[in-house]
């Protein structure tokens, strides 16, 4: 079965009638459309994770004021602390701009993995100091399986982020010889 | 646009949205609205019906677009999506029924060229004049954006059946455009 030539398939779709009014209206409708506002579902999910994360910051802040934590431990609740105010940040920042950014979520995931790492560097070294302390291996051990669900989460959305990156690159290679191999075929 | 270096931009785009780029989706929209709103208009008699489902289409395909797990099958998932919103609108019988005289099968592949398929505005008009099943096949074929197995996917039937569908399109418009030239005056729009 023989195909249509591209200039053919140009020819058919240049024959076809379009109403300016029609055409116009649509487009409206479409600019509106690709600025999506955020979804009620999308807002509710971010407004619950900001309070979670804005009720971890105080009870952190209160159990270090309370129990007076001193030395790396503070140093690590403080780490923990901060990234959960960073992703705090970002969280607020797509509400105020009603819209949901996959950017905002990678940056999210890194602080948190960060903070998480931070946090159980701290931990494990206080542990050092005590280690016949049952409460260094329980806060070790926390601490651990923090990091690590936010070291996976961190890693899946990286390698994600890579896989595409690598193929977009791939992709605008493989584009650019399309291009050069029209325009070496019109000469 | 050559048809390999629009599907590379296509692919290109789609993964750029797929990474956070949001603008990569108005590049989407101007590289495929054309042949999209070709296609919906043979589906549908009017044009504003035609706009509006491309409309529906693009809202589909931006809210489900993080769900094409490849980029590469995205000209195959936007026709899928526009013919679904045609259907759902339409709900026309014609696309559940097969058309037993568009679906035989033939053994005549031999003849079927599209070599005096060349005057565009004569084939335009003359599509519309066919059944919808071969309108729309031939319209698909027409457009070379997607092979005939993927054509065979989104319309729902083997390959085969695409090929005497394709084939029957070619014959009925051959047909339609002999008679334009044998009553001498232009075919007239079916609406």
């Amino acid at each position: 079965m023989t195909n249509p030539s591209s200039e053919f398939r140009e020819k058919l779709l240049g024959v076809q009638e379009i109403s300016p009014a029609l055409h116009d209206a649509y487009r409206q409708e479409l600019d509106a459309m690709l600025r999506p506002p955020l979804t009620k579902r999308a807002a509710l999910i971010g407004a619950v994770l900001l309070i979670l994360l804005l009720g971890c910051i105080v009870l952190i802040a209160r159990a270090d004021l309370i129990y007076h934590v001193r030395g790396l431990m503070l140093a690590g609740n403080i780490a923990l602390a901060a990234g959960l105010l960073c992703a705090s940040f970002y969280i607020v920042r797509d509400l105020r701009k009603l819209r949901h950014s996959q950017n905002s979520i990678r940056s999210i995931a890194g602080v948190l993995t960060a903070a998480a790492a931070t946090f159980t560097v701290a931990a494990l070294m206080l542990g050092l100091h005590s280690p016949s302390d049952p409460k260094s291996l329980f806060s070790a051990f926390y601490v651990f399986v923090f990091y690590f669900a936010c070291a996976v989460w961190g890693l899946e959305n990286r390698i994600a982020s890579a896989e595409l990156s690598a193929r977009e690159q791939a992709l605008r290679i493989e584009y650019r010889l399309a291009d050069l191999a029209e325009r070496l075929g019109r000469q | 646009m050559p048809q390999d270096k629009q599907l590379i931009e296509s692919e290109l785009l789609v993964v750029r949205w797929k990474r956070g780029d949001r603008s990569a989706f108005e590049g989407i929209v101007k590289l495929w609205e054309r042949s999209l709103f070709y296609y919906l208009r043979r589906l549908v008699s009017s044009e504003a019906n035609a706009w509006e489902l491309l409309q529906e289409t693009w809202l589909k395909v931006f809210r489900s677009l993080g769900t094409l797990r490849e980029p590469r099958a995205f000209p195959s998932f936007l026709y899928r999506t526009a013919r679904n919103a045609a259907i759902a609108r339409l709900r026309r019988p014609e696309f559940f029924e097969l058309d037993a005289e568009a679906d035989q099968l033939c053994d005549e592949r031999g003849a079927d060229t599209i070599a005096d398929l060349q005057d565009a505005e004569q084939v335009h008009h003359a599509l519309e004049q066919l059944p919808l099943l071969q309108r729309e096949a031939l319209t698909l074929f027409f457009l070379q954006e997607l092979s005939l197995d993927e054509m065979a996917v989104l319309l729902g039937v083997p390959t085969g059946t695409v090929k005497s569908r394709l084939h029957y399109a070619k014959q009925a418009i051959r047909k339609i455009l002999s008679q334009g030239d044998s009553n001498d005056q232009p075919l007239k729009r079916v609406s």
